[in-house]
């Protein structure tokens, strides 16, 4: 079992997590001037990494907050946790 | 300290409010109940019976054995919201030698006394349920579950207890 750094409250077992998808997507502010698709790519369209991730988490059941997580695709390594409004930490391209 | 033969008992009923506070507001929340919030994970607090235990960075979950004086527009006023859910748990008391290793049965945590010691508690998981854990002593665990999820931790946990008996976990 992955052991997930909740930056909240530390290493904790992976089963107490879910997935949020990927990190950083800004909803568009006035959503009604897109068109089709780019509405269609805001809904929909996501990275499909080969290395490091940039994701949201969610310390279900545990604090119950959402944070981001950089894992690495590969290796499920995980490289940085950090609270949801700071800034992404410096990842170097592994 | 000697811990007894493993048992698992359920407690009586206590009163029970989930606090939700913003940061700034901790310390006037703190002085509404009397005690001094925790504001870190795992952290538990303590004043006469009543217990704050931290389940979140802006959520507590407090216990009594008697219902609170202050008033839902008390903590209005300081926008917080306490909201009674006495009857939504219920509470277990595992104890004796080897209780960890019983509760480890089915808790993915780290139940340890150099990780998790007296005092500690945390909000995860016992097997699909979700529970609270809190270490009332050296091999004394308070588990607090939700009222459905009743009977399915206490037959796991005392099958783990027949268990532990049987096996007679070494400490």
């Amino acid at each position: 079992m992955l052991l997930i750094p909740c930056p909240y409250c530390g290493n904790r077992p992976e089963i107490e997590f879910s997935y949020g998808g990927q990190a950083h997507i800004a909803r568009p502010p006035v959503p009604e001037e897109l068109d089709d698709d780019a509405w269609g790519a805001f809904l929909y369209a996501r990275d499909n990494v080969r290395g490091p991730h940039r994701e949201r988490w969610r310390h279900l059941h545990g604090c119950a907050r959402f944070f981001n997580l950089v894992r690495d695709t590969r290796t499920d390594r995980i490289i940085a946790s950090y609270r949801v409004g700071t800034p992404c930490p410096r990842v170097e391209p592994l | 300290m000697t811990s007894g033969p493993l048992s698992l008992e359920t407690l009586q009923p206590m009163t029970r409010h989930i606090l939700r506070c913003r940061e700034r507001r901790v310390a006037e929340a703190s002085d509404l109940l009397g005690l001094d919030l925790p504001r870190s994970a795992y952290g538990t607090a303590s004043h006469a019976d009543r217990h704050a235990l931290w389940l979140g960075p802006d959520e507590w979950l407090i216990l009594a054995p008697e219902p609170f004086a202050a008033t839902a527009d008390v903590w209005a006023a300081i926008g917080a919201s306490f909201v009674e859910v006495s009857d939504r748990q219920v509470a277990l008391q595992l104890s004796g030698a080897g209780a960890d290793t019983c509760l480890a049965g089915g808790c993915p945590l780290d139940l340890a006394l150099p990780a998790f010691p007296i005092g500690a508690c945390a909000r995860t998981v016992f097997h699909k349920a979700e529970i609270i854990v809190w270490r009332t002593g050296s091999s004394r665990f308070q588990v607090e579950i939700g009222r459905s999820f009743a009977p399915y931790v206490t037959r796991l946990l005392s099958q783990q207890v027949q268990r532990g008996r049987s096996l007679a976990v070494p400490t």
